[in-house]
């Protein structure tokens, strides 16, 4: 995905909300775009996903497509705010919508529905209304909604938004799942962790790349920081399990 | 001053609470799964009939967007304060509403609609248009969402100052976070369970994240004598392992 001098502009706004900005996003990459709120990420997210247009520039592929002529579904985008791009009355309606646009088969949309719902965990809420699902439980319905689209690239703006450590550990694992399947990846937001798992960071800032990023810290410096405190330096690739040991030696009681 | 509630029903998750009150001034945490209602909770409470007359109620919802419902930033801010067609209030309030703006980095959207601004954004006018009330009840439904370091930094601030006179309840799934701002609170899943947050996190906290937060897990478990939230503290957790060493005679380095 190859970003050329690309501008976004609002109505009304004095200075583009985006660029002009170029970027290159390799096939199976995953990159981490972070900077401050109303960077510009989430405007990001939009022009990729193609449902907000250019104001200049262009966005092509590897092969010199232009982004209106990609194939639908070519892209799924996970929304920052997850009811904004829901639509279906009940939780398997939602999944199966884009099946259901880009299957040839009732059979495929059925079976693709249905191993998204097992995959996040929503068999039992597949009949339930959308909006009487918590937050957290929506934004894994639009996860798994997207994980049914089975799009070449995936756009993930604040994944882990509002989810609990189960939500969070099945993003995981489908993240894992995505980069092991050399999917395309963008994760956009704020959590360092987003750092250790994307090939590359990237800072935007005002809509342009920020020159220095500075220094972002990354959460095991925070480990690092602790096991060279307490045991002094050259001990920092201790496990947790050999640390746990040195400090009260023996087997778990539970 | 403490809130006395009584009995709250929370239809969707199916549970209720009897004799439920919040304590007097400070931060208190609540922490549970996805879908075990503590949205509902959070919404029942500022229900109609809950609340005594006079007291100060400020909600922001885990989707601020959906609390924003003026024209304009300004508007947001300030529409409790306007009074008839004009719109006029009292200069003091303006002044209060700049301040306040400007606080929240938000001075240079005064004109704009509250739609069109970022999440982070959104969040922090929910944040801001909700501190001009000064509420003697703070309900923050996973108030951190959304919001960048530099805000998050800030909003722990404002948490510290709010936390002096009014009660402040807060929700999140960051139990780093959580630890650190919250010593007592409730856990929720099929109803209000009462705790230490640190007891808490060590017996609902789930498969951890961090490796220092394994660390301390794994160390509980062995009944080494270490306080279940130090973890989330770097300087209180280093404190306690290196006091544990000294007293069994393995002196670490002391940085």
């Amino acid at each position: 995905m190859i970003l050329d001098r690309v501008v976004v502009s609002y109505p009304a706004q004095l200075h583009p909300a985006l660029g002009p900005l170029d970027l290159t996003i390799r096939e199976g990459e995953c990159v981490f775009i972070t900077g401050p709120n109303g960077s510009g990420k989430t405007t990001l997210a939009r022009v990729l996903s193609g449902v907000m247009q250019l104001t200049s520039g262009r966005i092509t592929n590897g092969a010199g497509e232009d982004i209106a002529d990609w194939a639908p579904g070519y892209v799924g985008w996970v929304q920052q705010n997850p009811i904004g791009q829901m639509v279906g009355t009940t939780v398997a309606e939602d999944i199966s919508l884009g099946p259901r646009w880009l299957s040839s088969t009732l059979d495929q949309v059925r079976r693709k529905t249905s191993a998204a719902l097992t995959e996040f965990r929503l068999e039992s809420k597949g009949n339930q209304s959308i909006h009487a699902l918590s937050g957290g439980w929506q934004h894994q319905v639009a996860l798994a909604a997207v994980w049914a689209q089975d799009p070449g690239i995936i756009i993930l703006d604040e994944p882990d938004t509002m989810l609990d450590r189960h939500g969070l550990g099945r993003l995981m694992r489908w993240i894992q799942h995505l980069r092991q399947r050399g999917s395309t990846l963008l994760i956009l937001g704020h959590n360092p962790r987003w750092m250790v798992v994307a090939d590359r960071t990237a800072v935007l800032d005002h809509g342009v790349w920020a020159h220095d990023p500075g220094p972002i810290p990354i959460p095991d410096q925070e480990w690092v920081s602790f096991v060279d405190g307490v045991f002094g330096d050259n001990t920092r690739n201790l496990s947790v399990c050999e640390v746990s040991e040195r400090i009260w030696p023996g087997q778990s009681a539970r | 001053m403490a809130w006395p509630v009584g009995t709250i029903k929370v239809p969707l998750a199916g549970w209720q609470v009897t004799d439920w009150s919040l304590p007097g001034p400070g931060i208190w945490g609540l922490a549970g799964p996805n879908g075990s209602g503590k949205s509902q909770f959070f919404s029942q409470l500022v229900a109609w009939g809950n609340k005594p007359q006079g007291l100060r109620v400020g909600l922001v919802m885990q989707n601020p967007r959906l609390q924003l419902t003026e024209a304009t930033v300004w508007d947001q801010m300030t529409w409790p304060f306007q009074r008839g067609w004009s719109g006029r209030m009292k200069p003091a309030v303006a002044t209060r509403a700049e301040q306040i703006l400007a606080e929240w980095h938000l001075e240079n959207y005064r004109t704009s609609a509250p739609w069109e601004l970022s999440g982070g954004m959104q969040r922090r006018l929910a944040l801001a248009s909700m501190e001009i009330l000064a509420p003697e009840v703070y309900l923050l439904d996973e108030p951190l969402e959304g919001l960048d370091l530099e805000h998050r930094v800030l909003l722990d601030t404002k948490l510290d100052q709010w936390s002096k006179t009014a009660s402040v309840l807060v929700s999140s799934h960051v139990w780093q976070w959580l630890l650190v701002h919250t010593e007592w609170g409730w856990w929720c899943d099929q109803g209000l369970t009462w705790g230490r947050m640190g007891e808490i996190w060590y017996q609902h906290g789930l498969s951890p994240e961090l490796p220092l937060e394994a660390l301390w897990r794994r160390l509980l478990d062995k009944g080494a004598p270490v306080t279940p939230e130090a973890w989330a503290n770097l300087e209180r957790a280093r404190n306690e392992v290196i006091c544990i060493c000294q007293n069994s005679h393995q002196i670490p380095s002391i940085p």
